[in-house]
């Protein structure tokens, strides 16, 4: 944001605005997302001081993570931080050495609580002579009442996929033939593993606005990915993992405000010694051309800076983005 | 899309239960896509249904056929080996490799995910073995029947067709020992291992020096011939009691089945 000379009310308007390279998302859709029923406090899955060891690694130590009905909850964390255990544990696909998980109530081992859940793995091949129509009508026929297949075609915008054998599928097909069995048998909580990876842009959208209208509907999910921007659109809460343990959780917001800081660069003819002195800034840099403010307080440190020097130039304040908040706790906890 | 999600209670918020028949028919479709996967795998299909009928066409029908002073019945005891070798292929390769590759494809561990009810999975391996089983040894049947080279009747020929069949469980159970404890690419080699022995050594139609005639009894191929022949009244085929050979069919099933099962509920 480069915006010289402008007037004071609207550079402390555009602070709001943060900067970076998110992508555009996609519209939202005006019926189910018009009024979305808020997450409640009723919790669908849990993992309680939860350890789980793989030899000498150390996959989670004393995780403490739940799922409440009605929430997008995006796992992140960096390659080996215990995201996949995590689900695995959840999923009732391992046992943990030490603690509790709970699964809708029961033990994950128990077929009736898998009952309520679909899952949409990574790296998972499915019967390549199989057309996506049967794949689906043989995933649903697993549950007590699923969607019918047409509907679970319709509902995912697989239609087109319906009659083709799935080994003959791109990549992204897969996936989208994957979404549509992990949606099936109407879940009441959906577990989906990097869902949009080899997607393209338009089957991407596609699913955040699905997985919106799902949760619209009462679905709760719980969402691992690397795309940062992803988390950012869809979850209403955020758990970061590192090296086992739960670095922080709590909404897209919370965690962006966790890395608070704000960066301010601009020209200006003010030194540096005398800016540092204001509240609130953190530090102040200069370069030949620009001086660099880290503040708490951006928009005060921004009234102050146009009061005290007229001619300021080339204003650009930066917010701490989902990702720069992600980089900031992930390299914290190395 | 919308309209779909507009009906109400989408997503319900207490898990119904499976209803008997809904869990019958979750068997039967697993059984039904199993069947459908492997029959559209020409690489299995093909050599497992017609190679039976080919290979009895021409060694047990031509070659050993036209023996002029052949015991009475050999033509029968001929029919019986080379439909134990139709069984014999889709039992092993089915229910051994199909499982090692797709427990290597990550399709058990997202199985186990789902609420797929109880050894659905195993059960339809299992079904469709016994058909393609059926299905080869049936060729084999009609491939006999056309060339006139069996004196059998109707109900000696339902008889050993339902042995036939039947066998089909204790060998599917080794070849899903064999799916639950090698990879993908390592089950051929072991099935193999299990076929050729069973295929030559338990002497289903190729004479065996008297040495190697003590040991057919170790190969439940042998077992399941004696219980054909039992079934079809041809005592001067038998070597051991029918009561013998079944015993040991159903240990064998329990063994291989059993520490398949143990496996795959341990590490899927």
């Amino acid at each position: 944001m480069n915006q010289p000379q402008q007037h004071p009310a609207d550079l402390i308007r555009a602070l709001a605005r943060p900067l970076g390279g998110s992508p555009p998302r996609p519209a939202l859709p005006t019926d189910a997302t018009a009024t979305p029923p808020g997450p409640s406090d009723e919790l669908l899955a849990e993992l309680c001081g939860v350890q789980k060891r793989y030899g000498n690694t150390v996959a989670l130590d004393g995780v403490d993570l739940a799922v409440r009905r009605g929430e997008i909850l995006a796992v992140l964390g960096p390659n080996g931080a215990g995201k996949s255990t995590a689900i695995s544990l959840w999923l009732g696909l391992s046992e943990p050495d030490a603690g509790s998980v709970r699964l809708l109530g029961r033990a994950p081992s128990a077929v009736d609580s898998r009952r309520g859940i679909g899952v949409m793995m990574q790296e998972v091949v499915l019967a390549q002579g199989l057309r996506v129509r049967e794949l689906i009508d043989l995933t649903a026929s697993y549950y007590p009442e699923p969607l019918s297949v047409e509907a679970t075609l319709e509902l995912t915008g697989t239609q087109k996929l319906a009659s083709r054998r799935y080994g003959r599928l791109s990549t992204g097909q897969k996936r989208q033939a994957q979404f549509a069995l992990a949606v099936c048998g109407r879940p009441t909580l959906l577990f989906l593993d990097e869902p949009t990876v080899g997607l393209d842009v338009e089957a991407r959208s596609g699913l955040w606005r699905t997985l919106r209208e799902l949760r619209a509907k009462g679905c709760s999910i719980v969402l691992t990915t690397h795309y940062l921007e992803e988390a950012e659109a869809l979850a209403d809460r955020v758990a970061v993992l590192a090296h086992g343990r739960l670095i922080a959780s709590g909404s897209v917001d919370e965690i962006r405000s966790l890395v608070s800081r704000k960066q301010i660069s601009c020209s200006s003819s003010l030194s540096a010694d005398e800016v540092r002195g204001w509240p609130s800034v953190v530090s102040v840099a200069r370069d030949a051309r620009r001086m660099h403010i880290t503040a708490v307080d951006a928009e005060a440190v921004v009234r102050r800076l146009l009061a005290a020097d007229e001619k300021v130039r080339d204003l650009e304040v930066r917010q701490a983005g989902l990702a720069e908040a992600f980089a900031q706790l992930t390299q914290e906890a190395a | 899309m919308s309209a779909l999600l507009a009906q109400s209670s989408m997503y319900p918020t207490a898990i119904s239960s499976m209803s008997n028949s809904r869990l019958l028919r979750a068997y039967l479709i697993e059984a039904k896509y199993e069947f459908l996967h492997m029959l559209r795998a020409p690489a299995f299909a093909i050599p497992f249904l017609v190679l039976p009928a080919v290979v009895y066409l021409f060694f047990g029908v031509l070659i050993a056929g036209s023996a002029k002073d052949a015991p009475a019945h050999v033509a029968d005891y001929l029919f019986s080996g080379f439909a134990v070798l139709g069984v014999l292929g889709p039992a092993l390769f089915g229910s051994s490799v199909g499982l090692a590759i797709e427990r290597d494809a990550g399709l058990l561990r997202l199985k186990r995910a789902l609420p797929a009810p109880p050894g659905a999975y195993l059960i339809a391996k299992m079904l469709v073995a016994m058909a393609f089983a059926a299905i080869a040894a049936g060729s084999v049947l009609v491939a006999a029947v056309i060339a006139g080279k069996i004196d059998l009747s109707a109900s000696q020929l339902l008889m050993m067709s339902l042995v036939f069949v039947a066998g089909t469980i204790p060998l599917s159970s080794i070849g899903l020992f064999i799916g639950t404890h090698t990879s993908g690419s390592a089950a051929p080699g072991f099935a193999n291992l299990a076929y050729f022995p069973m295929l030559y050594l338990s002497g289903l139609f190729v004479p065996l020096p008297k040495v190697l005639q003590h040991w057919t009894v170790i190969w439940p191929s042998f077992h399941i011939d004696q219980l054909a022949l039992a079934a079809a009244g041809l005592r001067q085929f038998r070597f051991i009691d029918p009561q013998l050979a079944a015993g040991v069919l159903l240990l064998t099933t329990l063994l291989f089945g059993g520490l398949a099962l143990r496996r795959l509920q341990r590490s899927g």
